[in-house]
């Protein structure tokens, strides 16, 4: 006896034409109805729409058109995922899921955002298009990839649904392949840039942007002098100090190391040098100007045992590099300029113990 | 190498009839043209329509009109200020006109300028919607009937009344804006049972529906349609089908 055959490579396709089911076992659908295909015979389908799962029946396969497809599972409960690019279906997604709430503001009369959230659709929809269309060169691909990711955020935000977070190159954070710490900083840098980008909008109808530009024109770039004056600290072995200025918002090092080596006899290793320890940390830019805080960092490293306390001579290990102390000093407002600082000696204590650093630091 | 193609093909199209001119039209036929050609071409092509997008379309408009009888509603439900247009005072005499939450009441009374929203227990006549017995515009309204003389055509544009009651009582009103007058008579023509009638409706149900069918055609991009219906195939001569739902269908 002749029966249905599960179908192999027929699994998901999309209607071209209406069709009315005529039978109990048939079902109807829609231009445009996407449908997941599970057996099939003699020119007829057996599936059901995606979008209602729970209605199966036979509809003809000229009407489907056939597109690719993975499946997941097997047997009854298989499932399909379309085969599109991420992106593309992350905007099919989205479109819908506006779409509800457009219809919500039309009917509460909410006429602003009806009209921009309208437009918003329909950009989304015409570079979907062009994405599809195949014909786009590289790199005014990624240009668009760009817009319509940055338009699905800002219209996220827009209308208050949840925020997606994403990497640089725009592509979705997997929650499984992303630690906590990254995704969670990934938000904060997301939601900030999406309020930026409001703001802007607004701003943009309010002219603030002139005042704003001028005042960064005049400071190019600019550098920090710093001297080192002295270390007076306990240390009992040789040491070696490390400065550095830092970013506490974005606990990252914002310029390199300047060493000085210093002598478990509490001086500078290199005695010549005892006047001469000055640095200039030199490029720093209007970005640097803009952060919100920047601090001058002091590492002590201490060079020699492993442990201070080991006292048993014979069996010591040298030569290794233990961290020893730190000490930290805000200089946003040296930065910035908004302290005059010339010739001025900031003390700098230190955690742990009894560790000071006189730094002789203006900014030039 | 589409791109090429296309650039050929459409200036092939156009039967240039020497190849100088052949060579000239290919060449201000950039990607950037193609691109805008594209475009309105894409525009056409919901517009052109296929007979199954059209046979689509009548078939959303109910689910649509829904919505707009839904907002209609709404609006009425928050209201709006009515002037009485009177020739004698400089000033005109405000009153405002809202439907009740649960759409039974219609309240109304004077108000002074500035109200916005007056809340409902503030307005003092109400007429029960049951009772209204029809919807008259322009020059069938009792009010432009009167000052025959008087009458401009703005003013026609902008005038409804309802009439309730057995005996000829009538509300007249004079819509603020052509929009509210459509907003208007479109909700009362809702509550009367009727279809409603405004451009504005006419205009936001195609809103409504291309924006449907965008969505809808969504999955279709690059598929091309076919002009008429598929031939549906004889019924299949069995249904032994392989999976088994009953148990977990309804």
């Amino acid at each position: 006896m002749s029966r249905w055959v599960p179908t192999k490579k027929e699994k998901y396709g999309v209607a071209i034409y209406n069709y009315d089911a005529r039978g109990e076992e048939e079902l109807s659908l829609q231009i445009g109805d996407t449908v997941h295909i599970l057996e099939t015979y003699e020119d007829w389908y057996r599936g059901h729409r995606l979008r209602r799962k729970s209605k199966k029946g036979i509809f003809p396969a000229c009407y489907i058109h056939l597109k690719e497809a993975t499946v997941e599972g097997s047997g009854q409960k298989e499932t399909v995922i379309p085969t599109e690019l991420p992106l593309v279906q992350e905007v099919t997604t989205t479109l819908r899921e506006w779409a509800t709430i457009w219809r919500d503001l039309y009917v509460g009369d909410k006429r602003e955002m009806f009209n921009s959230v309208r437009d918003m659709i329909y950009d989304l929809i015409e570079w979907r298009s062009q994405i599809l269309s195949g014909t786009l060169p590289q790199d005014e691909l990624t240009e668009l990839k760009q817009k319509v990711t940055s338009k699905i955020d800002y219209g996220n935000k827009y209308l208050d649904l949840d925020l997606v977070v994403r990497d640089k190159d725009g592509n979705i954070l997997d929650p499984e392949l992303t630690s906590t710490i990254s995704l969670f900083r990934a938000h904060e840098a997301a939601s900030k840039q999406i309020e930026d980008r409001i703001q802007e909008e607004k701003s943009q109808k309010q002219n603030i942007d002139l005042t704003r530009q001028a005042k960064f024109a005049s400071t190019p770039a600019f550098a920090l002098f710093v001297t080192l004056k002295n270390v007076v600290c306990k240390i009992g072995e040789d040491a070696e100090v490390l400065m550095s200025l830092y970013d506490p918002v974005e606990s990252k090092f914002i310029s390199e190391n300047y060493l000085v080596k210093w002598s478990s006899s509490g001086l500078v290793k290199d005695i010549d040098q005892l006047h001469n320890l000055r640095a200039v940390f030199t490029d720093l830019g209007s970005e640097d100007l803009k952060r919100e805080k920047i601090s001058f960092v002091c590492q002590i490293v201490r060079v020699g045992r492993m442990e201070l306390r080991d006292n048993n001579t014979k069996k010591l290990t040298s030569g290794l590099r233990r961290p020893f102390g730190v000490a930290v000093m805000d200089v946003t407002d040296i930065i910035t300029g908004k302290m005059d600082d010339e010739d001025k000696q900031h003390f700098i204590p230190f955690q742990p113990g009894f560790v000071s650093v006189m730094v002789f630091a203006s900014l030039l | 190498m589409q791109v090429v193609r296309e650039q050929i093909t459409r200036t092939l199209s156009s039967k240039p009839t020497s190849l100088e001119l052949f060579k000239n039209k290919v060449n201000a036929l950039n990607y950037s043209e193609i691109l805008k050609l594209r475009q309105t071409e894409r525009l056409h092509q919901e517009e052109t329509l296929a007979p199954p997008v059209l046979e689509l379309k009548e078939r959303l408009k109910p689910e649509l009109l829904e919505l707009i009888r839904q907002q209609r509603l709404n609006r009425l439900c928050q209201g709006t200020m009515f002037r009485k247009i009177s020739s004698r005072r400089r000033q005109d005499k405000l009153w405002y006109c809202r439907l009740s939450p649960n759409h039974k009441m219609l309240h109304y009374g004077d108000v002074e300028e500035d109200t916005d929203n007056p809340p409902i227990e503030t307005l003092q006549e109400k007429i029960p919607v049951a009772d209204i017995k029809a919807l008259l515009t322009g020059k069938d309204c009792p009010h432009m009937k009167e000052n025959k003389g008087k009458q401009n055509k703005e003013v026609l544009d902008l005038a409804f009344s309802i009439t309730y009651d057995v005996e000829e009582y009538s509300l007249n009103f004079i819509a603020p804006s052509r929009t509210d007058f459509c907003l208007w008579t479109d909700g009362l023509s809702v509550l009367l049972g009727r279809d409603m009638s405004s451009e504005t409706m006419r205009s936001e149900l195609e809103i409504l529906l291309s924006m449907e069918i965008k969505l809808r055609l969504l999955d279709l991009e690059n598929v091309p349609i076919p002009d008429s219906a598929p031939s549906v195939p004889k019924p299949p001569s069995n249904y032994n089908f392989c999976y088994d739902f009953s148990q977990t269908e309804q």
